[in-house]
């Protein structure tokens, strides 16, 4: 190898400029990383449907109003949620809380904030803020989960209803 | 034939007969132990050759099961969940994470070595284990190598590439051993690439053969795509191995892919010696939305609305169950076994129809299932007593988008799931109609084992190991495992003793029933 007559400096700058190509290649060439990555939602896209025309979904068709207000859960709505977000949470909010009803052979019934739930255990947030278990097996239970009417919705939405419905939301501020 | 020659050959018989398992032993997985897997022995990803993972073990009962405890656990002290199905052979699990593979006594859970290779390039989405060829083990690497060990030690045979990880392609899957030849697929979803089943020598590492499974990229108003994601079956009477492809790209715009896209989500029939496509079904055609047909193809021998036939059956990610003759690629039911919204119908011939109206859009359409699909990379299982199709399957709804600004190269479009649950499902594979279904809460990558003692293992979305009656789906046991379950349950006898393995996170569970101290 021949010698390097380069300055300290020059080595350096060297060194980081591979280094850099090597990020470039690890990171930019094929896969996720690379131009061919999924691409993003613009609010612009979401503004096809009818305002009028989501309204007499929501208070008609849609069964939406047997839960919701637009003056009263749902004032405000579109200065909370906006674009891909808003629509995210009006077909499902998956983030809604589900109500426990759980009754010991003891009998007394506790109810609180379900806070876990699967085949064999059931667990909520009480009013004391306490977590509180249960083998379901030892218990009668039941789960309030208002939300699921959404998923009822799913077969009978057209797409220009879920467009539509936006457009309405969006008035919602 | 006088007595003392009678009784030579007599006891010369018994001494070969007494001698057998030890040869087979010795020789690691032979092609007589792949073909014909011994009770205690899971040679290849499925088990054995037809995909249905079912097992003839019968210890561990419906009557038992519930009494199930821990024989011992491997930590692999890794971050990357296990993925891969682990092979028994000689006494000895190899299973793998990316980059990791690991052999283990199978009788205790203590380690005999670990491979580690350095950190590659490519994406590390997961790894579904190894495959074995007498005494040599085959691993794909992240970064499109495969590598050959020794299975005595783990140290490295030879290491040739499969692809181009500079282009974007990736490896994951368990490679398949059939005869003399390494049969190994590629992955990739990014860039438009070419998908392709590739054959390597098993003692060198010579390419063979390869299959490409759609045309070069850049080819006029043709796809890309159908990557070959996993492991395929194989009918050694037929001597054809049955393979899933991927979906075409870009992936979520078809509008420089016009027509079906073919070979893109399809179930693909080819010569294992040579590579020439035998038949193909196409279950999605021109797919718009991320639905690799690579899911499990069952080869199933049995009546048939009364014929005798030879059957192929896959519960695909589009949400359609499919049985077709696999002699010779015709459709004999195809049937949805969950909300699905995105055809016209079905065609005389079996394909679904994709509805236009359905396609990514600028301002969404809502798709059932979504893209994860109606069940994924994870194994059904045939219950061959019940007749039964059991798989974890995924009921869904998502939104699809795509805008001319997403532009026509790899995913081209997002789509975003907005609901969805976990059930396992046992199908009649004479109807298609759902016979029970067991609730697992959230989606689960649990695979399904089933047995002839008439127990179904598998996991629901919570972390639970379960043991269901196969005849009505009712839990007969569980465990909690603490981290989420992305594998498929084995099972093997080791010393007149029923193992079940199952793993979570990065730690593998053996279970069996209590033995005296």
């Amino acid at each position: 190898m021949p010698p390097f007559d380069r300055s300290d400096q020059q080595i350096s700058s060297l060194a980081a400029f591979i280094h850099t190509q090597q990020n470039i290649a690890l990171t930019g060439a094929g896969g996720r990383g690379g131009v061919g990555g999924r691409k993003g939602v613009d609010p612009s896209d979401l503004q096809t449907g009818n305002v009028e025309a989501g309204k007499k979904f929501f208070e008609g068709g849609g069964g939406c109003i047997a839960c919701h207000s637009p003056t009263g859960d749902l004032a405000g709505l579109a200065s909370r949620y906006s674009g891909l977000q808003l629509e995210e949470q009006m077909l499902y909010p998956r983030h809604a809380k589900s109500k426990a009803s759980v009754t010991p052979a003891s009998g007394q019934t506790i109810t609180g904030t379900l806070a876990y739930m699967d085949e064999f255990t059931v667990g909520l947030i009480d009013s004391t803020g306490m977590y509180r278990s249960w083998q379901t097996r030892d218990v009668q239970y039941k789960i309030d989960a208002p939300q699921n009417a959404h998923v009822e919705l799913f077969p009978k939405y057209k797409d220009e209803d879920i467009h539509n419905l936006m457009a309405y939301l969006q008035t919602l501020r | 034939m006088n007595l003392r020659r009678h009784a030579f050959l007599t006891v010369v018989s018994a001494l070969i007969a007494l001698a057998i398992p030890d040869i087979l032993r010795a020789q690691g997985a032979n092609e007589q132990v792949l073909l014909h897997p011994p009770a205690d022995s899971w040679p290849g990803y499925h088990g054995d050759y037809s995909g249905r993972r079912h097992s003839s073990l019968n210890q561990i009962t419906p009557q038992n099961v519930a009494t199930l405890g821990l024989a011992w656990a491997f930590q692999t002290d890794q971050s990357a969940p296990l993925k891969s199905s682990p092979l028994l052979v000689d006494g000895i699990l190899y299973f793998t994470v990316p980059e990791n593979v690991w052999a283990v006594d199978a009788r205790s859970g203590h380690q005999i070595w670990h491979y580690n290779s350095a950190p590659s390039q490519g994406e590390h989405i997961g790894n579904r284990g190894v495959a074995m060829y007498k005494g040599s083990l085959f691993f794909l690497l992240p970064d499109a190598h495969l590598v050959s060990l020794n299975a005595n030690n783990g140290t490295v045979r030879w290491k040739v590439d499969v692809a181009d990880v500079g282009k974007g392609y990736w490896t994951s899957m368990a490679p398949l051993v059939v005869g003399k030849h390494v049969l190994v697929g590629v992955s990739g979803d990014f860039d438009n690439l070419t998908g392709y089943i590739r054959s390597f020598d098993p003692e060198t590492g010579a390419t063979q053969w390869q299959w490409n499974s759609t045309p070069p990229a850049g080819t006029p108003n043709q796809t890309t795509g159908g990557m070959t994601w996993m492991t395929g079956t194989y009918d050694p009477d037929l001597n054809l191995v049955y393979w899933g492809t991927g979906n075409p790209t870009p992936v979520l715009n078809g509008s420089t892919r016009p027509g079906d896209d073919l070979y893109t989500c399809s179930i693909v029939a080819l010569n294992p010696d040579t590579g020439k496509l035998a038949w193909a079904f196409q279950v999605s055609p021109h797919d718009t939305h991320d639905w690799d047909a690579v899911e499990t193809p069952v080869l199933v021998d049995g009546d048939f609305h009364g014929e005798p036939k030879k059957m192929l059956m896959q519960t695909s990610r589009n949400g359609y169950f499919f049985v077709l003759d696999r002699t010779n690629g015709k459709s004999l039911l195809t049937v949805p076994y969950g909300p699905v919204n995105w055809t016209l119908g079905v065609d005389p011939q079996g394909h679904p129809i994709p509805n236009p109206a359905k396609e990514p859009a600028p301002d969404g359409r809502l798709i059932a299932p979504d893209e994860g699909g109606m069940t994924n990379f994870r194994s059904p299982s045939f219950d061959t007593k019940n007749g039964l199709f059991i798989v974890n399957a995924h009921p869904s709804w998502s939104v699809y988008f795509a805008k001319p600004a997403d532009g026509v190269y790899g995913w081209a479009g997002a789509d975003y799931g907005v609901w969805g649950k976990g059930v396992i499902q046992a199908i009649d594979y004479q109807t298609g109609k759902t016979r029970w279904s067991h609730e697992i809460g959230p989606e689960s990558g649990a695979g399904v084992l089933t047995t002839d003692s008439g127990l179904t293992f598998t996991g629901d979305g919570r972390s639970n190991f379960l043991a269901l009656d196969s005849s009505n789906g009712k839990t007969l046991w569980h465990a909690g495992s603490g981290s989420r379950i992305v594998s498929s349950p084995i099972t093997y006898e080791l010393d007149g003793r029923q193992y079940l393995l199952t793993s979570s996170g990065g730690v593998l569970f053996a279970w069996a029933l209590p033995q005296a101290q």
